[in-house]
Order: C-alpha cells, then sequence, then structure tokens
C-alpha cells in the first residue's frame, strides 16, 4: 500500500479516485524487472549486514562460532585455488543429475499406472504414501548394506528423493484432469493408451512441472545425507569435513554454494515450465 | 443412396436408481435427416443421446445403426457437446484431428473442415485465443473431420449468445447440407429445434409425448411463418397455453369477448 502510514483499504479506495491508481496485477518493463532484482537481493544483503556487524564490528561471536566474513572469503577463495571447490561441486552436480533423472524415470510411469488404473492405486499407492515419510537418513545404512559405498547408494538416496514429490504431483495431476475433456476422448475411439498418452500426461504436465521442482529441491537435499557415505567428494563431504576439522567458514562455503546450486536449479525448471506449458496460464474451456 | 446412417431406437429404458428417465422409448429416423429433440431438464433427452453415442449401455432396448444393433462407440458417430471441451495444450488444427492417430490426419482435410466452419488459417492457434462462438466452430469441425454418417449435438449452442447462435444455425444448416449426414440434437432452445430439425420429438417423463414434422424448404429463414407455428404448438405443450389473466380478459369499459376465457 501507500508509502506513508498504514491505512484502511477504504481510505486508500478514496484516495483512488484522484491520486493513487491501482493499476491492477503485475506491472511490467524493465523498471518492475530492476525492483524485483532490488526486492529480491535485499534480504541477502540485511543477513550480510548483520553478519558482518556481529562478528567484525560487535564480536558477538568468536571465530569458531561464526567466522568474520573476510576469513570466510579466504577460505572460499582458496578452495577455489587448489581446485577442491570445483571437484566437490562437480561430484555433487554428477549425482543430483543421475539421481534426479532416476527419480524422474521412476516416478513418471509409476504415477501414469497408479493415476490410470484404479487396481494399480489400490496395490501401490498406500504403500508409497507410508515410504514417503521414511527420512532420508533412515535409508543410509541399508542402501550402504545392499548397493556398497560406491556411487551407487548416493545416486539411489538422491533418486528416492526427488521420486515422491513426481510422483505426488503426477497422479494429483490426472485425478484432477476435467472428466469432460477424457469423455471427448473417449467418443473420438481413443484407446486407453492413447487416452493415457494424449490426454492425462499432457493434462498433468502442469503438476508435473511442479512436481519436478520439488523434486530436484529434494534431491539437493538428500545429496548432503548421500554424501554422508563413505565419500571424498563432494559439497555434503566438504560441510562435514569442514566440521570434522573445525573449520566453519568452509561449512559456510558448502551451506551458500547448496542454496545457490538448489536456487539456480529451481530457475531452470521455471524456465522449462514457462516454455513448456504456456497454456497453462492461458484460461481455455 | 444418402451417405448419412438410419437410426431406429427400440424399447429404450434407463434409469437413474429409482429415476426412470427413459420408458420404452421408439424412435426412427431416416438416413440424412435431423432430428430435434426437446423437453424440460430432466426429461431424459442427454441420456438418450449418450446412450445413441456409446457412452453409456441402456438398462433395457438398443439402438440400431443401419438396422444393425450397434453398441459402443463407433468410429460413424460424433459428438459435440455444449461446451467446446477443447484441449487447451493443443493448437486449433490438432484440437481438430483429436480422432485420428497423431500425424495421420491430412492437413489439407484439416485446412478444409476449418476453412468450412469460417476458421480458415486459425489452424495454428491455441484455444485460449478464440471466443466462445469460434471455440464450438472448432468443436463442429473436429466432429465433422472424419466425415461421420450419425452426429450427435446436445445443447451444442445453448452457450452463445443469441446472435452467435443463429449464426451457428445457418453455418450448421449448410454444412448438414453439404456433408449429408444424420443429426440428432438435443435442446432445450424450441426455436432452435425448429429452425434445423427435419422432425422433432417432445419428450416427457422418458417417452415421446408429441412428435412433428418440420416441412420448412431449406435453407430456411428464421422467421418463417410455418416454423413460427410450430413454435407455439411446442411451447403450447411444454408450458401450457397461457392462461387469460381476468384483469386482462375483462379491462374495465370493454365488453368481454369470452373466446379466451
Amino acid at each position: 500500500m501507500g508509502s506513508s502510514s498504514p491505512r484502511s483499504p477504504l481510505a486508500c479506495s478514496k484516495r483512488a479516485g484522484n491520486k493513487t491508481v491501482w493499476r491492477g496485477g503485475r506491472g511490467s518493463g524493465a523498471r518492475t524487472g530492476k525492483i524485483a532484482w532490488l526486492a529480491a537481493a535485499a534480504l541477502p544483503a540485511v543477513l550480510i549486514g548483520l553478519w558482518w556487524m556481529t562478528t567484525s564490528v560487535a564480536h558477538r561471536f568468536t571465530a569458531n562460532q561464526l567466522p568474520p566474513i573476510d576469513q570466510t572469503w579466504a577460505a572460499a577463495r582458496e578452495l577455489v585455488q587448489s581446485g577442491d571447490f570445483q571437484r566437490h561441486v562437480l561430484a555433487s552436480l554428477r549425482r543430483v543429475a543421475l539421481g534426479f533423472s532416476l527419480g524422474i524415470a521412476a516416478a513418471l510411469p509409476s504415477a501414469a499406472l497408479v493415476g490410470s488404473s484404479r487396481a494399480a492405486e489400490r496395490i501401490l499407492d498406500p504403500t508409497l504414501q507410508a515410504l514417503r515419510n521414511v527420512p532420508s537418513l533412515a535409508w543410509v545404512p541399508f542402501l550402504l548394506l545392499w548397493l556398497g559405498i560406491d556411487e551407487l547408494p548416493k545416486v539411489t538416496l538422491i533418486a528416492i528423493g526427488a521420486f515422491f514429490p513426481i510422483y505426488v504431483n503426477v497422479v494429483a495431476g490426472i485425478k484432477r484432469i476435467d472428466p469432460k475433456l477424457v469423455e471427448v476422448g473417449v467418443v473420438f475411439g481413443m484407446s486407453r493408451a492413447a487416452l493415457l498418452f494424449r490426454i492425462f500426461l499432457p493434462a498433468a504436465a502442469p503438476y508435473a512441472l511442479t512436481g519436478l521442482r520439488i523434486g530436484a529441491g529434494q534431491a539437493w537435499l538428500f545429496l548432503v545425507a548421500a554424501e554422508l557415505i563413505a565419500s571424498t567428494r563432494g559439497l555434503g563431504f566438504m560441510l562435514i569435513d569442514g566440521q570434522n576439522n573445525l573449520r566453519p567458514d568452509i561449512m559456510i562455503v558448502g551451506i551458500v554454494s547448496l542454496a545457490l546450486l538448489g536456487k539456480l536449479t529451481d530457475s531452470a525448471l521455471r524456465l522449462l515450465e514457462h516454455h513448456l506449458i504456456s497454456w497453462a496460464g492461458e484460461q481455455a474451456a | 443412396m444418402v451417405f448419412g446412417a438410419s437410426l431406429a431406437i427400440r424399447g429404450l429404458g434407463h434409469a437413474f436408481g429409482e429415476r426412470c428417465v427413459l420408458d420404452d422409448l421408439n424412435l426412427t429416423l431416416e438416413p440424412g435427416q435431423i432430428l430435434g429433440v426437446v423437453g424440460r431438464s430432466g426429461c431424459g433427452k442427454t441420456t438418450l443421446l449418450r446412450i445413441i453415442a456409446g457412452l453409456q449401455a441402456p438398462l433395457a432396448g438398443e439402438v440400431l445403426l443401419d438396422g444393425v444393433s450397434a453398441p459402443g462407440i463407433r468410429p460413424e458417430v460424433r459428438m459435440v457437446f455444449q461446451e467446446p471441451r477443447l484441449f487447451p495444450w493443443r493448437t486449433v488444427a490438432a484440437n481438430v484431428a483429436i480422432g485420428f492417430p497423431p500425424g495421420t490426419a491430412s492437413a489439407d482435410a484439416i485446412a478444409g473442415v476449418l476453412e468450412e466452419v469460417g476458421l480458415g488459417g486459425r489452424g495454428r492457434d491455441r484455444p485460449a485465443v478464440l471466443s466462445g462462438g469460434q471455440r464450438q466452430r472448432v468443436s463442429l469441425a473436429r466432429a465433422i473431420l472424419s466425415r461421420p454418417r450419425l452426429l450427435l449435438l446436445d445443447e451444442p449452442f445453448g452457450a452463445l449468445d443469441a446472435l452467435t447462435r443463429l449464426e451457428m444455425h445457418r453455418l450448421f444448416e449448410e454444412i448438414w447440407l453439404r456433408e449429408s449426414f444424420t443429426a440428432v440434437l438435443v435442446t432445450h432452445d424450441v426455436q432452435e429445434a425448429v429452425a434445423l430439425s427435419d422432425r422433432i420429438v417432445m419428450l416427457d417423463q422418458g417417452r415421446v409425448a408429441l412428435e412433428l414434422r418440420v416441412a420448412v424448404p431449406r435453407p430456411r429463414d428464421h422467421a418463417h411463418p410455418t416454423s413460427t407455428e410450430i413454435v407455439a404448438q411446442i411451447l403450447d405443450r411444454l408450458v401450457g397455453p397461457r392462461a387469460a389473466h381476468p384483469a386482462r380478459a375483462n379491462p374495465p369499459g370493454v365488453t368481454p369477448s369470452g373466446s379466451r376465457a
């Protein structure tokens, strides 16, 4: 609302008559884009400011509790210069990419099956919904026992993390399809397979992309758990290594990197969403 | 030899729970004719259409196409619904071709039917950018692309504004004259039924309560005197003739004629 004191909606609408005009919806253009960037950067800037105040200015924390910015920056530079950072990021990216792909590959057919067959739903869905609630760390010992200590258990754990949000969302998308559209397919002679591929799955695409975005987030979350498994590389390892060696500065570098990579992945998927399902924003009957 | 299929309905009965919606219904329709089905809401019109389409199995009786029992979905039968029911993620052309496996419908044929419904050149648009009337044109094009021999229409123009509806009547008649399919048109709108049908049946409690032939030459003028007469006749049966209001029947100072009493 206005920049001055808080107003009631009534007062605001009165003002709209002469001065403040509600332009409706979101603004557009370069200016709004710049404002959005500034708004998004404001909170990180405040946090960095607080970090600097509490460590370098007020010395409220010891370097073991929260290292000052310059020390952390130095640690980051050192990691990059030695090539360790790149090695960790690449290892993590590779695991996330593989695990996420595996999760998608498993989730889409399962969701298609459960969404299109009543029997499959009755048999599979209750179990999957129960397994969905198992915390990531609970799987770790068993994955180690079953799949060894190499890359496979790590990728599998990430795939488990990515699987459930994609599965749940695609099933929801298939369930929520307008039965009238399905009826059109039936009257126009579509087979069950044609109904699935030409009506159910495209109609569920917006849900699937939401699932992909949540799934990608989960993949990064499960990555750290996965890299607890006898690993020597990866951002998760970097975190644990920093903890074991009392290097909170390295841990902060790890946390910030994970946050940025997660955000980047999400932005990429949002872009994909925007291109693939632009129709979902339009209303049509 | 007319292209359209002949349709016969024998002893059709259907009920939803305790409520009987079709009761020993018998109808026949000559090839290439348009049958209008009118009646109050809940008289069984839509159920009848869904049974003919094969979307629903009747509890009793059967539907014969060209004298042969025809249960289930048939490739020569197509349907136009009240709502356009287009797929928002497909282009107009892809929506029209929905009845064909991907890539098998000829692009020329699609362009041809779009031209026929007055949407030439709009094939690459998305349904979302079309108006309500244009969307219904797409749904009509979709239904006629495979050259059906029986076309079923469930209140196809009911959601359109009055002027667009008149345009669509004219368009539909033109298409029907060219394609010569048989058609069953279910509608609330008695004027629409009279404007388009060769025969009209009025359903009441699952039975045929009134059956009329509409002998108006085509292409039809929407204000033909015979049409107006038939509309009045059906409306009288549907809602009853207007009872003479005492105050109007005997305006002060005027001698009552007594003729409408």
